[in-house]
Formats: structure tokens, sequence, C-alpha cells
């Protein structure tokens, strides 16, 4: 007998090592079971014993079948870098143990946020799939599998264990926008627009008489012919005509974000903090989806697009054109968003727009500092549009007996500070015109 | 299986209320008095509140005392009632005890559990309907005490002798998760 007990001993001890302790619903079980049945026999009340019967058996087959090593949840690897919008389904496998009949592991909920809630599931399941939905761009922790294994009757446990963070980078949503012609960049030598001076493209520009260095087989012969019918010497001196063509150049757009600022209609929520997360329908929210938008349907059409981030100039992007640039723009806007809102001023030098760029500043344009940055940048000479994000009705706080006042404050002063750029020669547009204005700017030059 | 959200955890701590609040009922309706019905309100409370604590002990503790001394007895309504309560409060408190807040659960966690509630309470069932028909008066006291002894000797054997059984599975420590 005392082997055996030295044995149970042993088996607790080695139990106590790999993870499992006993719980309060094991003590109850036992001194409560115990207590009741040795009681009523002490005092000679079979009602004790009744009373203490359900607790002492159960505990007994709960404990027949021992425990053995603590199973260990192995999660399924997902991709790191997933579109919005996208779902996957997480599975979570654990090794199947007679003697583990729970296991509580924190998996989200289908449409819920964050790491979500712990589900008590059994432990004959084997496995657990959950369904991920990646909803919010943006870069998070979307798993951490916590998990708890307890026995039967739950009488004995081993955990919590913290699970490891799963990280991962959600795209911003590419969505169709109707791209217009950029003006083409002046330096460019090739590239899919129409360059104002003469070159080797396709396009007609004019017809004018031969001069020295014109080719011959640019030779209009229709025309010649009818300017020597006309003065009755034929290949005479001004007779002789050429066509000429117009170059081709590319077009370069730079797609500048400002990344201090994150604000939403609701003025009283400007100054609630989201643990550093971009507001859902908030200015910067609006300006990286429009800068995606932007970036796809110019870089479709073959245009070289870069990005500045006004407020980290060290994450800025140096155009290029190709679907490679739009995922390193998309890639670029989530880390941007991510250290957003620690800028005190806005930088946008010289060295950051190349010559004869088009350069769409995306900002609510809430101080002064960012109108006299852009107003600086078209002093420069290159062509900057203004694209307000501001939502076009603020909300005042309700809560506040100023909160008219302090609205109708800050429309005023929006309304003066992009009076201001106007005055200066800078285009504002809202979000949606941006390709119109494109249009009308590129007719003008 | 795949997770779909499942029952909040918050209704297994309203069953553990109900269970408590039937406690309570049973025991006022067999002669416990204001004070007693009282301490049973605290610690059902606690129960609920803090599953993982030694009030549910202190109240299944509590109402056998009650109607021990109540004089219901042995095969009186409140105990017989009382069986199966006991067990439910000690089964549902120690499942409540592992679940954080806001906790949710999948119905077929259960299932293993509530088989093994339904054997017990049959076997503590068979217990009582022998102990009905066995007469009181005519076997001696220390044969009573005996086979009660048995009883829970036995109880301990199951455990001692299943717990010495060496463990099966690997013995490695668990090592961070995968």
């Amino acid at each position: 007998m005392s082997e055996r007990v030295l044995g149970w001993s042993r088996a607790r001890r080695a139990a106590g090592s790999r993870g499992w302790r006993g719980t309060d619903a094991l003590v109850r079980g036992t001194v409560g079971g115990l207590g009741l049945v040795a009681c009523g026999v002490v005092l000679h009340r079979v009602e004790l014993v009744f009373l203490g019967a359900p607790l002492l058996v159960s505990t007994v087959l709960a404990l027949t079948v021992p425990v053995g090593a603590v199973p260990v949840p192995t999660v399924a690897r997902l991709p790191r870098t997933v579109e919005a919008g996208d779902d996957g389904l997480q599975t979570i496998a654990f090794p199947a143990d007679p003697a583990v009949e729970f296991l509580a592991v924190r998996l989200p909920l289908p449409d819920g946020e964050g790491i979500g809630p712990v589900h008590l599931v059994p432990g004959s399941a084997g496995s657990v799939r959950v369904r991920l939905r990646w909803n919010a761009w943006g870069e998070g922790v979307d798993l951490r599998p916590d998990h708890l294994v307890a026995g039967r009757d739950a009488l004995l446990i081993s955990g919590p264990v913290t699970g490891r963070e799963s990280r991962r980078t959600v795209l911003p949503p590419v969505v169709p926008l109707p791209p217009g012609p950029l003006p083409p960049r002046v330096a460019g030598l090739v590239g899919a627009h129409r360059s104002a001076r003469p070159g080797d493209g396709t396009e007609l520009r004019a017809v004018r008489p031969f001069q020295p260095g014109d080719r011959v087989r640019r030779v209009d012969w229709r025309v010649t012919l009818r300017a020597g019918a006309a003065t009755g010497d034929v290949l005479g001196p001004g007779t002789l005509h050429v066509r000429e063509r117009h170059a081709e150049a590319d077009a370069e757009l730079m797609l500048a974000i400002d990344s201090r600022v994150d604000v939403v209609p609701e003025l009283a929520r400007w100054s609630d903090s989201e643990d550093n997360a971009v507001r859902a329908g908030g200015t910067l929210d609006a300006s990286v989806r429009a800068v995606t938008a932007l970036a796809a349907g110019y870089l479709r059409q073959g245009d070289r697009v870069g990005l500045i981030d006004l407020g980290r100039p060290q994450l800025g992007i140096a155009p290029a054109a190709g679907h490679r640039q739009l995922l390193r723009i998309r890639h670029q806007l989530v880390a941007c968003s991510r250290a957003a809102g620690w800028a005190p001023k806005p930088v946008l030098r010289a060295r950051q727009m190349p010559s004869g760029a088009v350069v769409l500043v995306l900002s609510p344009f809430l101080d002064d500092a960012i109108a006299d940055c852009v107003a600086l940048a078209a002093r420069r000479g290159e062509l900057v549009i203004a694209v307000d994000m501001l939502p076009p009705r603020l909300v005042a706080d309700p809560e506040s007996p100023w909160g008219e006042v302090v609205r109708q404050v800050l429309v005023g002063e929006h309304r003066a500070r992009l009076a201001a750029l106007k005055a200066r020669g800078v285009a504002v547009v809202p979000c949606g015109a941006v390709a119109a204005t494109l249009r009308r700017v590129r007719r003008r030059r | 299986m795949i997770i779909d959200g499942g029952v909040p955890a918050s209704r297994l701590r309203t069953v553990t209320a109900l269970v408590c609040l039937a406690i309570g009922v049973d025991l006022a309706l067999h002669g416990a008095g204001t004070f007693t019905v009282a301490v049973a309100g605290l610690l059902s409370v606690a129960c609920v509140l803090v599953p993982a604590s030694p009030a549910p002990l202190l109240l299944i503790g509590l109402a056998a005392a009650v109607l021990t001394s109540s004089g219901t007895g042995a095969f009186g309504l409140g105990v017989l009632v009382l069986i199966p309560l006991v067990h439910l409060l000690h089964l549902c408190c120690a499942i409540t005890a592992v679940l954080p807040k806001g906790a949710r659960i999948a119905p077929a966690a259960f299932r293993s559990p509530l088989r093994r509630f339904a054997v017990t309470q049959l076997s503590v069932t068979m217990i009582v309907l022998i102990a009905m028909i066995v007469p009181a008066g005519r076997t001696p006291p220390i044969l009573e005490v005996a086979a009660l002894l048995s009883i829970a000797g036995m109880a301990l054997a199951v455990i001692v002798l299943d717990r010495s059984r060496p463990p099966s599975r690997d013995e490695s420590h668990p090592a961070e998760m995968a």
C-alpha cells in the first residue's frame, strides 16, 4: 500500500512538472465529498452521505483518466500581408487527449475586432478553426491564441499561457478611379503622353517648310507637290515641306499625404486617442484610400507615381512605374499611418518633387503650416494641386456650450486658408474632382 | 470544429445563480431562519461572482448542516432535491472558474460533463434507493459504519490506483507554442 501511495505521489509530482495543477473544484470535490461522507458516518446521518456522494463520485470519475503531457496548440501560418476585405480560415490544432476535456482558447469572432474573447471548446475537438476577416487596413495583431487546458470537470488545469501574436499587414483597398491625363514631364524622352515639343512620336504636330537637319523621310510629298504646283517651281526653295510630330513623354505624379492629423466629422472626437490606430472614416483613412486609388489609376496607364509623407519625409517613395510600385506605395502607406500624428510641422522640400512632376497634396488643411508649405512649393514653379480632405460637414460638440462657435471658427479659418492658396495660384479641389482638375490643368498648359 | 461564436459564458453564471436560488428556496422551505437564508444568499452571490473561491463549498456545507439539523429526514424531499443541486453547483462553479470575463462557450463542450453528471446522479440515486429499502433498525450500527467507511475507502483506492498508473504520454515539458 505504501508503494502505491508513493507511486501516487510520484504521479502527482510528474503531473505538476508537466504543468498541471489542481483547482478549487478539486479541493471542493475531495474535501467536500469526503468531509460530508465522513461527517455522515461519524454523526450517523445518512443524508450527509447522500449529499457528499455526488461530489466524491464525480471527482473519482473525473480522475480515473490520468493526465498526460499538456497539449500544446499549433497555429497554422497565414500570409503576413493580406488585402483589405479578404478572409482566411485559421486552424489551431492540438493533440487529442482523453484526459483533456476543455480547451479555453482566445480567438477572434468572425465579425469582431481585435484578438477576440476566450472560447471554451471540447478537448476532443482536435483542431479549432476560425474565420478571420480583415476589413480595416493597417498593421496590427489579429490573433493571439492565449490558451488554458482543463481536465475532466475542470479539476486539473494547465495554463493560462499567453499565445504568440500574429501580426499582419492589411493593405489599403484599391478603388478604381478614372484617371485624368497628366501633363507630360518636360525632361522625359519616352512615355505614354503627348508632349508639347516636337519629337518622334506618332501624333501629327504641324506641316512646315523643310529646314536643314530634317530627315528626308519626313517630307510630305503631297503638300510639297501642291506647293510646287502653286509656285510653278517643283522642288524649288520653299516648296519642300515636312511632317512634324509631337514628342512622347512620361509623366510623374507625386502624391503627398498629410499624416500629421487624422480627424473625423465629430469635433468632440478629435482629441480622443484610439491606440494610434487610424480612425475609420477619418481624414487619414480617406487620404490613404484616395492615394491608393490615384496611384493605381495612373500606374495602370503607364505613369510614374511617387509618395511623399508630409509628416515623415524619410518615408517617401521615389516615383516609378509598374505594379510593384503600387504594392510598394500601399505598404508604405501602412507604414506612414503607423507613424502618423507625431510630426509638428509638414515638410515638402524641393528635392522631394522631381522637376516637372505634378504634386497632389492631400490634407485637411487645418493649420497654416501646411498652407504655407503648399504655397511655397507652388512658388517654386511646380504644378501643385491641393486636395481638401476635411469632411464637408463638421459636427459641433453637443456637450460643450462653445461647440458651435468652435465649429464656425474652424470652418472659417479653413475657408480662408483655401482662399489664400487659390490666390497664390494653387488649384484647390475636393477629393473626387482630381481627375477633372488635372484635365483642365493640362488644357491650360 | 469551426468557431461560430457559441453562447456567452454569462449564461453559465445565470445557471449557477438559479441553482443557488433553488438551494436557498429549499433551505427556506425546510426550517432555515432568516439569518441562515441571508448567509446563504451572500454565499450565493459569492458563488456567482467568484466561483473560484471557497464560497461554493461553504454553501454546500451550510445547506447540508441546515437540512440535517432541520429534521427533514434522510429521504425527505429537501434532501433529495438538494443532491442534484449541490452537484450542479459544483460543476457550474468548476467550469465558470476557468473562464475569464466575456468568454464564450461552444455547447459541445458540455457533452462529456453532462454525461458524467447523469452517470453520477444515477449511481447516487441507486445508493439512495438501496438505502431506502434497507431496513433501518435491523442492521447493527457497527456494520453500517463499516459499510460507509468502505465506500469512502473504495473511492480513495480508486484515486490512488488510478493516479499511481505511469503516464502513457511523452513527459517532455511543453515548449512554446509553435
